[in-house]
């Protein structure tokens, strides 16, 4: 059994997005796993993986840590579960999107969310998550949060293409869901699970894919605490 | 000289002009030099006096609105309470290094063609951004032209402009006489396209050294303007070409509806123009400019964005079978491909095709953790591309910023696209 190390926040809420990339990409590949949480601020609790983030899993005697290693890491032991990322040049791409969503799409939806998730973190990660927050924004929560429409703009127009792509094809990837719908998704579902605020209107595409992104296996992502 | 105006330090006397002195500033604030404009006192004539304010109203309400690559920003606007004596009305302005256009307006001096025509194409695109805010220059003449010493230019002086939702008053009688269109000399109602008109006559004295027209008096002038046409400037410069003439001659129509139809039209017969003077193998940035202009990566970037692009670019001709990027190799590159086709191998086998307007490279930018390339990229076929650094891109704003990672991840969103059927088949 594959053991998955991850963010717990407030109520069992599961928001680490890299986790959720990990996640989804485990039960596309089929495989079962169970769910070890640890706190933001708890660095030694991951001490074992040489690195201070989750995701990390334990594969048998193979501790992986980073979203991305994690997915190439499946994809590579077990070939036979369904692809996440359709042979090398699909892999490249994936990995380019990874990329560009770290660096488009996460740092536009932070300031959105920032407020309310960290009313939702673990109590005992309150402090640490508002001071290593407020030094990335460079302003404080309070005022991130007042300014929370200004950043829905520029959310907007961040995912704008991903919207055009999604009009015409129910996935990101084309014809069936595969790990680039996770990436993206992955930031969703952090928005989903710790802010009671919509973020996408619905008739947005992407709502509507998110929709469908949420009843995959089994509604695997939909049947968790929210907000 | 003042030592001090509002919040500026003055350091020295630039020039002095009819409407008012302009020195060289500090802002101790933002830490940059800046020009500041100073207005003339207020004659003892009402009328003049009048149009004085509008003037200094007009270029104050523009401060922080046009900002362009080609225009001269006005940055603050301000006027300063003296005790006992009339306030100082300033403006603060975008310090450039250069001159006024004027200075290759004499026949000893002329610019080759190309450079002229690429001038006037960047002077086009600055109107044309002007008009979109509902801006109407009226007093398009060389001397409000700047020219920096790398040929760049920067429109000037938009004291006399016609501002659309404006609550100043509009000036009517206002530009100067030897470049003014029909209908501003007649004083009738005016649009876009008496810019266009006085930015014709402008090449026009660009590329021949003497005006269009020319008079004894006012009188004389104006009756040249109204009713005469002037020689077709290759008659007075050889070697002009007909295209040029009539370009000029379009742009100088007497009436409105005779010359060209948008700025859209006016700009693309004049990059046309550069595509054929241009030797194969340099570009100026005008025709760089135009070829971003239809390049899918681009579509969504705005003029103003497009040249920041422009301007962080290099421009390359890479030869069939010439590596731009190589397998194993470190760089911090990527390239937008502006024409040609470009392949991409990996251990020497075939992964991708790249056309026009698709980009190559990206991962550089994307991830910044100095891996080496996973693949090589060869010209197919002779290529134009524009190489940008990653640190380059950096320094654009932060709007500039944001429409490159847009357009990275719609082509991300087109490339996963293409690898659906793959999925599927697997």
């Amino acid at each position: 059994m594959i053991t998955l190390w991850e963010l717990q926040g407030r109520d069992g809420r599961r928001y680490s997005l890299f986790s959720w990339r990990a996640r989804m990409a485990l039960a596309h590949k089929g495989l079962a796993f169970e769910t070890r949480p640890v706190c933001l601020s708890d660095k030694a609790a991951i001490a074992f993986s040489g690195g201070k983030t989750v995701p990390v899993i334990r594969d048998g005697d193979l501790v992986v840590r980073d979203s991305w290693r994690i997915a190439e890491h499946l994809e590579d032991r077990y070939p036979a579960a369904p692809t996440l990322f359709g042979g090398a040049v699909g892999r490249g791409v994936s990995q380019a999107f990874n990329a560009w969503v770290d660096r488009a799409v996460v740092p536009a939806m932070l300031p959105v969310v920032v407020a309310d998730v960290h009313e939702r973190v673990d109590p005992a990660d309150e402090a640490y998550f508002r001071e290593t927050m407020e030094k990335i924004l460079k302003r404080s929560l309070e005022q991130a949060r007042s300014e929370r429409d200004a950043a829905l703009q520029r959310l907007a127009r961040a995912i704008e293409p991903m919207q055009a792509a999604l009009k015409r094809q129910p996935w990101v990837c084309g014809a069936s869901p595969a790990y680039a719908d996770y990436i993206l998704f992955s930031v969703f579902q952090w928005a989903r699970v710790m802010s009671p605020r919509e973020v996408l209107g619905p008739q947005d595409p992407l709502c509507v894919w998110r929709e469908r992104m949420l009843d995959l296996y089994d509604g695997f992502a939909r049947n968790v605490p929210v907000a | 000289m003042p030592q001090r105006i509002g919040k500026y330090e003055v350091r020295k006397l630039l020039g002095k002009g009819a409407t008012g002195s302009v020195y060289l500033a500090a802002d101790p604030f933002a830490q940059r030099e800046v020009a500041l404009k100073v207005m003339e006192k207020l004659s003892a004539d009402p009328d003049i006096s009048r149009k004085q304010l509008r003037f200094f109203q007009n270029e104050a309400a523009l401060a922080g609105k046009l900002r362009h690559p080609h225009i001269v920003s006005i940055l603050d606007a301000g006027v300063d309470e003296v005790p006992g004596a009339e306030p100082v009305r300033y403006l603060v302005m975008e310090l450039v290094d250069g001159s006024a256009l004027t200075e290759y307006c004499n026949p000893g001096a002329l610019l080759e063609p190309g450079r002229i025509v690429e001038i006037v194409y960047k002077c086009c695109k600055a109107l044309e951004f002007a008009n979109t805010l509902g801006v109407v220059h009226r007093d398009i003449k060389p001397a409000n032209i700047l020219v920096r010493s790398d040929m760049d230019i920067k429109v000037s002086d938009f004291g006399a402009a016609q501002l659309a939702r404006s609550d100043v008053t509009q000036v009517a009688g206002v530009g100067s006489p030897a470049y003014m269109s029909p209908e501003q000399v007649k004083g009738e109602e005016i649009d876009w396209r008496t810019d266009v008109y006085s930015l014709g006559a402008v090449l026009y004295h660009l590329l021949t050294g003497r005006r269009p027209f020319n008079g004894a008096t006012t009188y004389e002038l104006v009756e040249a303007i109204l009713g005469s046409n002037p020689p077709p400037p290759s008659r007075l410069r050889p070697g002009t070409t007909e295209v040029l003439d009539e370009i000029v001659e379009r742009a100088m129509g007497k009436s409105r509806d005779a010359r060209y139809s948008s700025w859209e039209e006016f700009g693309a017969a004049l990059a046309k123009l550069l595509r054929l003077e241009r030797g194969a193998a340099e570009l100026s940035d005008a025709e760089k400019f135009a070829a971003s202009r239809r390049l899918r990566f681009f579509e969504r970037f705005s003029d103003v964005e497009l040249w920041e692009a422009v301007h962080a670019s290099q421009w390359q001709l890479h030869p069939a079978g010439e590596e731009l990027i190589r397998e194993g190799a470190t760089d911090e590159n990527f390239y937008v491909l502006a024409s040609g086709l470009l392949k991409v191998t990996q251990r020497g086998k075939l992964l991708n095709a790249v056309s026009p307007g698709e980009c190559v490279g990206e991962m550089a930018y994307a991830r910044r953790d100095g891996q080496p390339r996973s693949a090589t990229v060869t010209a197919m076929e002779p290529s134009w591309a524009m190489r940008l650094r990653v640190q380059d891109v950096d320094a654009l704003s932060e709007q500039c910023c944001a429409r490159f990672n847009a357009a990275f991840l719609s082509i991300m969103a087109d490339r996963l696209a293409m690898l659906g059927g793959r999925l599927v088949a697997m």
